[in-house]
């Protein structure tokens, strides 16, 4: 239930069986099913959710009802809506599952107190956001200053398991291209090869 | 809240799961139903769609899967069943509101109540349990129920999950630091 958890935990700040045990009171077990949602646009996020088993993506909404996909989360990631989440304004992203689930989700409540009470939790938490920073830095950049094909091919070199179980038409959303143009560039470089 | 809650009714074939479980369906609740009977627990989803038929309830066999899912667990086995059932969930209820509808005479409406949630939370010892109970006696309408634990954000959830339900929350004090306030008397 925890496993994968802990074993990215100790990764990043190794824990005695004590300290495992305490940090494990603060967690909740929860799973979510295919399609259903962990989070809605408009309600205050009240979790961080690590993702044991399956995939979760993040995204927002636009006018014209196009869903513009800002994270995916597989195992062993960490997904949520920050901004939501630490500073009890409405979220606007909504977190769903892609396949069924199993999470284990920190509650604001539990954070807080893990923050105040568990030097390594902090520790942690400090890693997990300079880690997330850096990724934000680099997903910018890309979008900024690459040619569609370079982000495409940027993506796939990087994330080679989400593309293998994430719809194409999700990718293009994520790397800010229409499904039309993913499936040109699919097509060149397949023929190119 | 936009999203949905799961809740999870652990004895919902009996004559107060049955009754929680239609009037729960009001608000944007996802319902699982569980009970020591698969096949009775089949028959209150099949009435209550009956009803609804657009209801997202649904009947589980496995009562650890179903905890395991829900964001809010209720309990409306009779009282000498709860520590059974409390430890069949204990894993898998972390941080989780639990609801205990149990009272120790059951059906008893207004059983005095003290000590029920602390003996819940013993029980479930980092779970959030909260003891509801209603008197649909009293004459006032909407009927009271009354509403006990320790944790502020739960004794929230609940009062809301009360009122869907058509009750009148009256939040009866906190569970383990004052029992004598958890008697569900006026
Ligand atoms: N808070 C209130 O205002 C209020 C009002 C009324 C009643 N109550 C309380 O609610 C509780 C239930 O009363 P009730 O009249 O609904 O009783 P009931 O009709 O006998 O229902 C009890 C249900 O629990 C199931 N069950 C029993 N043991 C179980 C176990 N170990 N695991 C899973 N399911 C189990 C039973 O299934 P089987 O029949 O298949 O065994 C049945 O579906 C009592 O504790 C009562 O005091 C509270």
């Amino acid at each position: 239930m925890y496993e994968l958890f802990f074993e990215e935990f100790n990764k990043k700040v190794p824990l005695t069986a004590e300290e495992q045990e305490q940090i494990k009171h603060y967690l909740t077990p929860k799973k979510l099913r295919r399609k259903q949602y962990l989070l809605q646009e408009g309600d205050v996020c009240k979790f961080i959710a690590f993702v044991e088993k399956g995939a979760l993506r993040a995204y927002s909404v636009d006018e014209n009802f196009t869903e513009n996909i800002i994270q995916f989360a597989l195992e062993g990631w960490t997904i949520s809506d920050l901004y939501s989440f630490l500073t009890g304004e409405p979220a606007v992203y909504n977190i769903d599952a892609l396949e069924d689930s199993e999470l284990v989700l920190i509650s604001k409540s539990a954070h807080e107190e893990m923050l105040q009470t568990i030097p390594k939790y902090e520790t942690y938490t400090r890693l997990n956001i300079t880690g997330a920073y850096l990724a934000m830095q680099r997903r910018i950049t890309t979008i900024i200053s690459s040619t569609a094909e370079e982000r495409y091919q940027d993506f796939i070199n990087l994330y080679p398991h989400i593309a293998q179980r994430v719809p194409q038409h999700m990718i293009a959303s994520y790397i800010g291209l229409t499904p039309e143009t993913l499936s040109r560039i699919r097509k060149k470089l397949s023929s190119g090869r | 809240m936009i999203t949905k809650q799961t809740i999870t009714i652990v004895g919902a074939s009996g004559s107060t799961g049955t009754a929680i479980s239609s009037s729960l369906l009001r608000g944007n609740y996802r319902l699982l139903l569980c009970g020591s009977d698969l096949a009775e627990v089949q028959k209150v989803v099949d009435a209550v769609k009956r009803h609804i038929a657009a209801a997202e309830v649904e009947a589980l066999d496995c009562t650890l899967d179903a905890c395991w899912e829900a964001d809010i667990i209720v309990l409306a086995v009779p009282f000498a069943e709860v520590q059974e059932v409390a430890d069949r969930i204990r894993e898998v209820v972390n941080q989780k509101v639990v609801i205990s509808l149990a009272s120790p005479q059951d059906n008893a409406h207004d059983a005095p109540a003290t000590g029920v949630v602390a003996e819940l939370q013993k029980l479930l010892p980092y779970a959030k349990a909260v003891r509801v109970s209603a008197n649909p006696f009293t004459g006032s309408k909407p009927a009271e129920a009354f509403i006990a634990g320790d944790d502020a954000e739960a004794l929230q959830t609940v009062s809301e999950l009360v009122s869907t339900a058509g009750y009148r929350p009256v939040v009866a004090g906190a569970g383990t630091t004052d029992a004598s306030a958890t008697e569900g008397k006026v």
